[in-house]
């Protein structure tokens, strides 16, 4: 907002804030009533006065320490996000691995329950069907597989 | 009382005041968070990972007197890296009593419990200003 908002929108927005659940439990855990926490909060929003116990060379060196603290915090959370990116990545690498194992298995069921005389002697498949071309390739190495005495 | 003592008392409590007012620290609560928010800027995330900001919170915040520590305050409880919502406010400062080993804010000592509620408010009501007026 450019312009200081006027009396009535104060009121009408610390009404807003009196009814969110939100505003309640800061409240709480600050240690004080909700009443208390709203009734000057314009003016700490518009100038905030605070106790000051900084020597000269801590307020000389606070930039350097808060840029230095959001450095490690969000670097941290950078890293942790890319471990867990990293670990979701391999799940999901297994997880696709798994799946194509199953589809093959189930696709070798579902030619051995269509033509189970024939496998070994080259079943006949849709070349359009996907599931089709993995039997054709499993029925042409069973057949290139040398035979057990 | 001699005319000097009086003056002197006087002096006493001119200097007194001098003191209290320079433990005050008061500024316009807008250009400091955008302040902190370009001074931050270059952090890569700034922003927009609220682990992140637990993670700031607990670097800036690691005993009761850096509560007395405006610019780390409110550079802690800035609206921007707490992506200007209540419930991130309130854990942030959850975070922040957690990070001293407190369960309630009423634990601290009053100077840094009246500064603690004072930048709550300042960032709630620049959060407020956001959603509410616009």
């Amino acid at each position: 907002m450019s312009a200081p908002p006027s009396t009535e929108q104060i009121e009408a927005i610390k009404n807003r804030m009196r009814e969110d659940p939100e505003i309640q439990r800061l409240a709480k855990t600050l240690g004080v009533t909700l009443e208390r926490f709203l009734s000057d909060i314009e003016q700490q929003g518009e100038s905030v006065a605070l106790h000051d116990a900084t020597t000269p060379e801590e307020k000389s060196r606070a930039e350097e320490e808060i840029h230095a603290a959001a450095e490690k915090g969000y670097g941290a959370a950078a890293e942790r996000q890319a471990t867990l990116q990293g670990r979701h990545d391999r799940a999901a690498t297994a997880q696709s691995a798994r799946r194509e194992a199953e589809a093959l298995a189930r696709a070798g069921g579902v030619a051995k329950k269509a033509a189970p005389e024939k496998l070994g002697t080259g079943a006949v498949v849709a070349p359009e069907d996907p599931r089709g071309q993995q039997i054709k390739a499993q029925v042409t190495a069973a057949r290139l597989a040398p035979r057990r005495a | 009382m001699g005319f000097f003592d009086f003056i002197g008392r006087i002096g006493e409590g001119v200097s007194k005041l001098a003191s209290t007012v320079s433990n005050f620290f008061s500024t316009k609560v807008e250009p400091f968070f955008s302040g902190v928010s370009s001074l931050l800027g270059d952090v890569q995330g700034f922003g927009k990972s609220l682990e992140g900001a637990w993670g700031t919170l607990k670097e800036l915040i690691k005993n009761p007197r850096d509560l007395l520590n405006p610019q780390k305050l409110l550079a802690a409880l800035n609206p921007q890296a707490l992506l200007g919502e209540f419930a991130n406010l309130r854990r942030g400062v959850e975070t922040l009593l957690s990070a001293l080993g407190l369960k309630s804010a009423s634990e601290l000592p009053p100077a840094a419990q009246e500064n603690l509620v004072r930048a709550a408010q300042a960032s709630a009501w620049q959060m407020a200003l956001e959603r509410y007026a616009a």
